[in-house]
């Protein structure tokens, strides 16, 4: 009966340990998808005439590095499954989506398109930090 | 499991047969009650990896966005005046 208890135990605990990894990487997938949309806004909103030159210039930058980012998050959770780099990654591309929530929302003039980015922002944002708490949990 | 086997083996009595109900067979029970949520929890997610896309199918599925978005932010950068 104790050996049955361990070994449900044991499995319980590979299983969820795996789904952790999994499930982290489900959002890693997602995130790339959110920036894609926050990406093609940015585009979009300069195209209409929303954003200055210099403020996408600025967002693209933003969303260009947390795609790196998201890639290398990614990299690290499928390979040796390495936490500690997969983290180090979701910190960084949360650093810059405050930097850019921050200081490069401000020079969007219209107040719904600054409301639509900055909404696209947030979502990546509540991606990224998902898949954090499940990688730190 | 040996001991679990010999506590609900039929027992002879009268001509007709009953299980023998203890306090360690309410007890299993109760466990089994008890552990019943986890393993449909358990059950549920071994499901959904099953059926589900594999790790590396997820992983490359990530790749191909990021690197769609890389390459549309490219496109977009190049028609910003130098």
């Amino acid at each position: 009966m104790k050996n049955l208890a361990i070994a449900v135990v044991l499995i319980a605990a590979v299983t969820i340990a795996g789904c952790t990894y999994h499930d982290a990487l489900v959002l890693a997938k997602d995130a790339a998808s959110d920036n894609q949309a926050f990406a093609e806004g940015t585009i979009k909103a300069h195209a209409d005439g929303f954003v200055d030159d210099t403020t996408e210039r600025r967002l693209l930058d933003v969303s260009n590095r947390i795609a790196k980012d998201d890639d290398a998050v990614v990299t690290a959770l499928t390979g040796h499954k390495d936490v500690t780099g997969a983290l180090a990654h979701l910190d960084l591309g949360i650093a810059e989506i405050d930097d850019a929530i921050q200081n490069g929302l401000a020079f969007i003039k219209n107040d719904g398109k600054k409301a639509e980015i900055h909404a696209l922002l947030l979502a990546l944002r509540g991606t990224l930090v998902t898949a954090k708490a499940l990688l730190t949990k | 499991m040996a001991k679990i086997a010999a506590l609900i083996t039929p027992q002879t009595k009268g001509g007709g047969k009953r299980f023998a109900v203890t306090a360690e067979v309410l007890a299993i029970v109760k466990l089994i009650q008890d552990l019943a949520p986890t393993g449909i929890a358990l059950v549920k997610s071994l499901l959904d990896r099953m059926t589900g896309k594999t790790d590396e199918e997820i992983a490359a599925l990530a790749h191909s966005i990021n690197q769609q978005t890389q390459a549309e932010i490219a496109a977009a950068e190049s028609e910003l005046p130098k």
